[in-house]
């Protein structure tokens, strides 16, 4: 027996030196440690908050991609919250664990999209873990949702652990993933081709056995929550959808004809409720025929990204006198 | 608890600690105990039907052995089995025969509304009963005594590392190494922890690696056309091969940390001439059970033709049930009985044997049969098999593009392909080699500045190269 468990100790402190130092290097090499990850890949963690942001954005993808506020930073303090497949209730948590960076009179643009309110409780979603790891890098504990001590140790100190070994090997080549969309433009063939997949999974993932749309009232209670905050802290919340191309658009009202009339149904009650501002972008001529603007049928790409942002700018932000 | 679980790296260490370090009249009890709390990691509810079965079975084989007449001994035999199999088949096959009566009904438009029962399958829930099963079959036939100790009955039946996706063990194997004194065995455990090491290789790097292309495919793959399909398909044969031999590895291993040796479960499966080695290496402890207690009982091989091979279909149509509740297993398992029934039929034994070329032929024929059929194992609905088959081929007068084509949709890059590569070449070469010798033991035969890089190797491997983040059960749990 002490030959046995002598021989394991030998082979585990080579297994951990090893382990120690290949991390160490990831960590050095590693672009999200220490530096801003804004727009930078789909781990971009949110760091280097400042203080006093005036303008800003919480969402999902659509808010990641959608918001480009490059041309305002020499005039407003701005900040991005938005990271992809992130989830309403996400979206109050991170503003809820900046709210002292939130300057008064503040515009906050807050990212609604088609997959906000329904589906599954995002906790019962296969992805939920791997998802769910980017937080501990930097929210409190209490804002994580099935807080794991475990995980925390292991994103914090281990993080070469925690990921895929593509992007550990890519990592340590000094070749960290830069998957730019926002650089791409779409082609119409590659649009159409992307629309049907993402329609079709959403459809799947957003009903029940037996066909009925899943009304997820965690994710509504949390946009509600996110505009009392807004308006505790002394900001202006503002409800947006981004543009998105027709063709998709289009294919929701003929798989789902009755999708709309739920979504929006959502959104009315939410305004009545709250007297929130709604900016619906959705099927704004100006962007859902216009494939440059977009690097798939939902996101728009920087050139995209830079126009929404001007039109909003011009339409909301200046025209109410808002900054 | 999964073998690839942070709480199973707590619970296997401290098991194998308290298990050498008390006397051997205790151990059957830590073992139940441990087994119990590994089964109720899952689901506390489901551990009174492991208990139900336990008992049900544990009494039936001692009235068994009582009883005087042999009419009395096929009742309690069939009483049991009704039992047994009862409790699998409402958990299990309840919903799959409702539906299945329903949607016959409505052939003649007669309209039912089915009878649904919301039930979480319980783990493992057709491994322990036909455990269960073949004791009392055993005991029946006289082959083996009644177990009187219930605790130690109870251990054999829940023995934790073969609990939830086998190997289905024997009561002569199993059942007298839980009662005998073991005293720790530096061969054994060694080889144990490399078996294990080797498992997780297979199951937590190329099976979970696999399986996210596989999922993305076949979670809708009616979005996909051509070479996409079939390299979903080539990926899920070795995936569910991986998933369940790394299970199967990692179990045996564990038994072995306790000085008990489990039997072999897989054996180089795709490095198989014909259908018939194929399934005398894969999933051995299944096959041998069919073989045991149904192939035998209907007369075998030792009957007519024509018998013969109604016995062979219905064997692997029932193996295919087992598998699960859908008319997808159930033809997965029919096209193996009648492949079987072909080759017995067209090929004469003399050529199982081959050499060279006409081997490598052979082997590359089953390989290629074994994936077409896993298409019915994989997919949702019949309709999904139809579709794969008719488009697997869609584009292939372009092969360039057919194949470009094929990669990017699965999503695959460069650095992946190249990984995977490697990967299952080193699982066909050690497989290969293991047909002629034991490669554990051949590597730890080998000098310290050999075998102690080739471990170290091995596990920085499973450190930095297994899948994380994404659900990672045993694709047999299921079952």
């Amino acid at each position: 027996m002490k030959k046995f468990i002598r021989n394991i100790l030998i082979l585990l402190v080579p297994v951990l030196i090893v382990t120690c130092c290949l991390n160490y290097v990831y960590k050095k090499n590693s672009p999200n440690f220490g530096t801003m990850g804004k727009h930078k890949n789909d781990d971009a963690y949110i760091v280097n908050v400042p203080d006093e942001i005036e303008l800003m954005c919480v969402g999902n993808s659509h808010g990641y991609y959608g918001f480009n506020f490059d041309k305002y930073e020499d005039n407003y303090v701005c900040f991005n919250f938005s990271l992809p497949s992130q989830s309403m209730s996400y979206n109050y948590r991170i503003l809820d664990n900046y709210r002292n960076k939130i300057k008064e009179g503040a515009c906050v643009f807050i990212c609604v999209s088609y997959t906000s309110f329904f589906g599954l409780d995002e906790t019962d979603l296969d992805n939920f873990e791997s998802k769910n790891k980017r937080y501990y890098h930097f929210l409190d504990r209490k804002y994580i949702k099935e807080y794991d001590f475990k995980t925390d140790v292991f994103v914090r100190y281990f993080p070469s652990l925690g990921v895929d070994s593509i992007k550990f090997i890519n990592t340590l080549r000094g070749r960290a993933e830069n998957r730019d969309y926002w650089n791409q433009e779409t082609s119409k063939d590659a649009a159409k081709k992307h629309g049907t997949h993402r329609y079709k999974t959403q459809i799947e993932v957003n009903v029940d056995s037996d066909g009925n749309r899943i009304i997820n009232e965690e994710e509504i209670k949390s946009l509600y929550d996110l505009i009392s905050l807004c308006r505790e802290e002394g900001a202006v919340p503002i409800l947006t959808t981004t543009p998105i191309l027709s063709e998709y658009t289009n294919s929701v009202l003929k798989n789902d004809p009755e999708f709309f009339d739920d979504f929006y149904g959502i959104l009315e009650q939410v305004q009545k409720d709250t007297g929130v501002e709604y900016y619906d972008y959705g099927f704004d001529d100006r962007f859902c025929f216009d494939y440059k603007l977009f690097f798939n049928t939902d996101h728009l790409n920087r050139k995209g990204a830079k126009k929404f942002v001007d039109i909003l700018m011009k339409e909301i932000v200046y025209e109410k006198g808002l900054l | 608890m999964l073998f690839n679980s942070f709480a199973f790296a707590i619970f296997m260490p401290v098991v194998f600690i308290i298990y050498w370090a008390i006397p051997h009249k205790y151990r059957w009890v830590l073992l139940l105990a441990a087994s119990y709390y590994f089964y109720m990691s899952w689901n506390v509810k489901y551990v009174f039907l492991i208990l139900l079965t336990t008992g049900v079975s544990y009494f039936a084989a001692i009235y068994l052995q009582k009883a005087e007449s042999k009419k009395q001994k096929k009742l309690i035999l069939a009483a049991t089995a009704i039992i047994c199999l009862g409790v699998l088949f409402f958990f299990k096959y309840f919903n799959f025969v409702s539906d299945s009566v329903v949607k016959f009904c409505s052939l003649f438009a007669l309209k039912l509304n089915p009878l649904t029962l919301k039930l979480m399958l319980p783990v493992g829930i057709s491994f322990y009963t036909f455990q269960t099963l073949s004791y009392v079959i055993d005991v029946y036939k006289g082959e083996i005594q009644a177990e009187r100790h219930f605790g130690k009955y109870a251990t054999f039946i829940s023995f934790f590392p073969q609990l939830v996706a086998g190997p289905i063990e024997r009561t002569a194997n199993l059942l007298p190494q839980i009662k005998a004194e073991h005293k720790f065995d530096y061969e054994q455990a060694s080889y144990g922890l490399k078996l294990m090491a080797w498992g997780y290789f297979k199951k937590i790097v190329i099976a979970d690696t696999l399986s996210q292309y596989v999922s993305k495919i076949y979670d809708a793959p009616e979005q996909y056309e051509g070479f996409a399909l079939v390299l979903a398909t080539l990926f899920f044969t070795v995936q569910i091969y991986c998933d369940f031999s790394g299970y199967s590895d990692i179990a045996i291993g564990t038994a072995k940390l306790l000085g008990i040796n489990l039997m072999i479960n897989f054996k180089s499966p795709y490095w198989s001439q014909c259908i018939k080695e194929f399934w005398g290496r894969w999933h051995i402890s299944l096959s041998t059970w069919f073989r045991d207690y149904v192939y035998i009982p209907m007369g075998g091989s030792r009957v007519g033709k024509l018998r013969h091979y109604f016995n062979l279909i219905v064997t692997f149509l029932v193996s295919g049930l087992w598998h699960g509740a859908s008319w997808t297993f159930v033809i997965w398992g029919g096209i193996h009985g009648v492949a079987q029934v072909i080759e017995n039929a067209l090929v004469p034994s003399k050529y199982n044997k081959s050499t060279g070329l006409l081997w490598f032929i052979r082997v590359a024929f089953v390989f290629a049969f074994c994936s077409f059929a896993w298409i019915f194992f994989v997919s949702d609905s019949v309709g999904d098999v139809f579709y794969v088959i008719s488009h697997m081929f869609y584009g292939i007068g372009n092969p360039s593009s057919y194949l470009r084509g094929g990669i990017a949709d699965i999503g695959l890059a460069k650095l992946p392909l190249i990984l995977i590569c490697l990967w299952i070449v080193i699982l066909a070469i050690y497989d290969l080699i293991s047909l002629k010798t034991d490669v554990i033991k051949l590597i730890s035969d080998r000098k310290k500045v050999v075998r102690w890089p080739a471990y170290i190797c091995l596990v920085l491997i499973i450190v930095f190269f297994s899948q994380k983040g994404i659900a990672a059960e045993f694709v047999y749990f299921q079952f």
